[in-house]
């Protein structure tokens, strides 16, 4: 036994991660410094740009961080429960099921209807009923399950478009402002709502981490540990599906981050049983916190919307493991 | 030890009954598509849906929860995958699967340390499953076996992918082993068979033709077993001691 020297990542990587979103809180429309901000946010200094920084700058960072974590341990789950490489809440169609719910609730309960946290889950979750139904009846390898994804998405994304075609301008700004993923929508009740489910969901986790990770080890093997398979994969699935359809009721669609970051995690630090999901999670917000720095540095003062730049880089990515196969 | 009775499962295991009381390498020997591989998973536990009665140690599997089950019976598949996983975390897998997946003790990675030096993986032990070569492989997945320390081994053809030298060190692993608990494996090669297990099933078309001890099989056994009429093998005059 050595002492894996991943734990030293860790601290790494927490301090990378405060580093960025400090520097993150930095960019804006009004310049500030780096050490305007260490000022506001640690000494009780009494001006507009507290107001700025608390008010605007603030939840749209801290929602970077959150919802980049949540994507990454929700993609790692399901990369786990599925066997496959290839699959995440963006090309599984999990995130456009979301979508689909947050379209219904707002045509049919309104702008402002709560219906949309639980129609988007019930969106997001319909998709991995179907993909497990579908892969029961034929056991579907890598490539064909994000096939049968691509499907859903795009059979969700026409009755997406039929909802868009029968609502109001109103409505359909709202719904169409939803299809890209935007971090300027976070508000502090929203921070409250996924910080507490990610801590849960990391907490259940690092319970189960070494069952969950016995799945790898393929059905027959897993079955032979004492795991009960298909119960702990679906009580994963539903989880994963939980958190991504929380971040796409409140942000809208963000891709491939849930696909690109376990693998990235992976790469860089191997895949190992003790320290896996929570490099995992850091570096899930690390890349979100940049991503959200680029959206604002890129076109300034305009701000991109996240979901784009997520996607420009994601999906290369994808391609890249695609064509790298197993 | 273990006692199986009437054990049939649809069209492919027919009224299977034998009785094995004694720490020993047992091998099951039979042509393809025999039922050899679903036998084993019904040992395994992962095939459920068989009728008839698998008794170990005086209970009926049925009744073992699936979460001890690993304490009383490791298996090792016949297809192994590499996976992203480290050799030493899989080892240390199979070890928490004998605990309930309790967190790691310190006597519980010095024990996965003795088996990685035991079957000498010093030199993989950090890296990846997938980067293994098929023995490499198939001595991880049989360590990981190990580190349940479970009363019985299953293998599912566990000389697959082995080379001469491999075959040769496996079956003297194996055989060092069986004199601790009892090992029940598929094997196909007849001459290795011959030279290290103790005793023998012959599964032929889902039945049981015959099960024997070593010092009773006879040649027109194993020719009968394989439909082998007018092959004649020269298997007891092999002696692998001097390979």
């Amino acid at each position: 036994m050595k002492i894996s020297k991943n734990y030293f990542f860790i601290f790494l990587l927490f301090f990378i991660n405060i580093f960025l979103i400090l520097l993150d809180l930095s960019i804006g429309e009004l310049k500030t410094s780096f050490f305007d901000i260490i000022e506001v946010l640690f000494f009780n200094t009494n001006n507009n740009l507290r107001n700025i920084i608390l008010d605007i700058r603030l939840p749209e960072t801290l929602a970077a961080s959150l919802t980049g974590a949540i994507l990454a341990i929700s993609g790692a789950l399901i990369q786990i429960s599925m066997e496959n490489p290839l699959a995440s809440p963006y090309t599984l169609g999990i995130s456009h099921g979301a979508l689909l719910g947050v379209a219904f609730a707002i045509l049919f309960f309104g702008l402002s209807s709560k219906f949309v946290y639980i129609l988007a889950f019930l969106g997001a979750f319909s998709t991995v009923i179907i993909l497990f139904l579908l892969n029961k009846i034929k056991k579907l390898n890598a490539s064909s399950l994000v096939l049968a994804g691509v499907a859903i998405s795009s059979l969700y994304g026409a009755i997406s478009l039929f909802l868009q075609f029968l609502s109001s301008d109103l409505e359909l700004s709202a719904i169409v402002y939803w299809t890209f993923g935007d971090l300027t929508k976070a508000t502090y009740f929203s921070l409250k709502v996924l910080f507490i489910f990610l801590v849960l969901g990391y907490i259940y986790i690092e319970l189960k981490k070494y069952k969950i990770f016995s799945l790898e080890l393929g059905e027959e093997v897993a079955l032979s540990l004492g795991i009960e398979v298909n119960r702990l994969k679906l009580i994963n699935l539903i989880l994963a599906t939980f958190l991504v359809s929380l971040t796409v009721a409140f942000f809208g669609i963000i891709g491939f981050v849930g696909l690109v970051v376990p693998h990235l995690t992976r790469l860089l630090f191997g895949k190992e049983i003790k320290t896996f999901f929570t490099l995992n999670l850091l570096l899930g917000s690390i890349l979100l916190v940049l991503a959200d720095i680029f959206s604002k540095a890129l076109l300034a003062p305009q701000i991109l919307p996240i979901g784009i730049l997520t996607s420009i880089l994601g999906a290369p990515t994808f391609l890249y493991l695609l064509m790298r196969g197993r | 030890m273990l006692v199986v009775k009437s054990l049939a499962y649809k069209d492919i295991l027919k009224d299977i009954n034998f009785k094995l009381s004694k720490k020993s390498l047992v091998a099951i020997l039979g042509p393809n598509g025999s039922g050899k591989s679903t036998l084993i998973k019904c040992l395994a536990n992962i095939i459920k849906d068989y009728s008839g009665d698998i008794i170990l140690f005086g209970k009926n599997i049925k009744s073992i929860p699936q979460r001890d089950f690993p304490k009383y019976v490791a298996y090792v598949p016949q297809k192994s995958f590499g996976n992203a996983l480290k050799v030493y975390d899989t080892i240390l897998l199979g070890r928490l699967a004998s605990k309930n997946f309790s967190k790691p003790t310190k006597k519980d990675l010095e024990f996965i340390d003795k088996i990685i030096e035991e079957l000498s993986l010093q030199n993989i032990a950090y890296k990846e499953t997938m980067n293994l070569s098929g023995g490499e492989l198939q001595k991880v997945q049989i360590a990981r076996a190990l580190a349940q320390e479970a009363k019985i081994l299953l293998l599912d053809e566990p000389t697959n992918n082995l080379d001469i030298k491999n075959k040769f060190l496996l079956f003297e692993l194996l055989k060092k082993l069986s004199q601790k608990i009892l090992i029940i494996s598929i094997l196909h090669d007849i001459d290795f068979s011959l030279n290290y297990a103790d005793y023998f099933i012959f599964l032929k078309n889902g039945k049981i033709v015959k099960s024997i001890s070593k010092d009773f099989v006879k040649e027109e056994d194993i020719l009968n077993l394989f439909d082998l009429e007018l092959w004649r093998m020269s298997f007891s005059k092999v002696s692998l001691k001097t390979v």
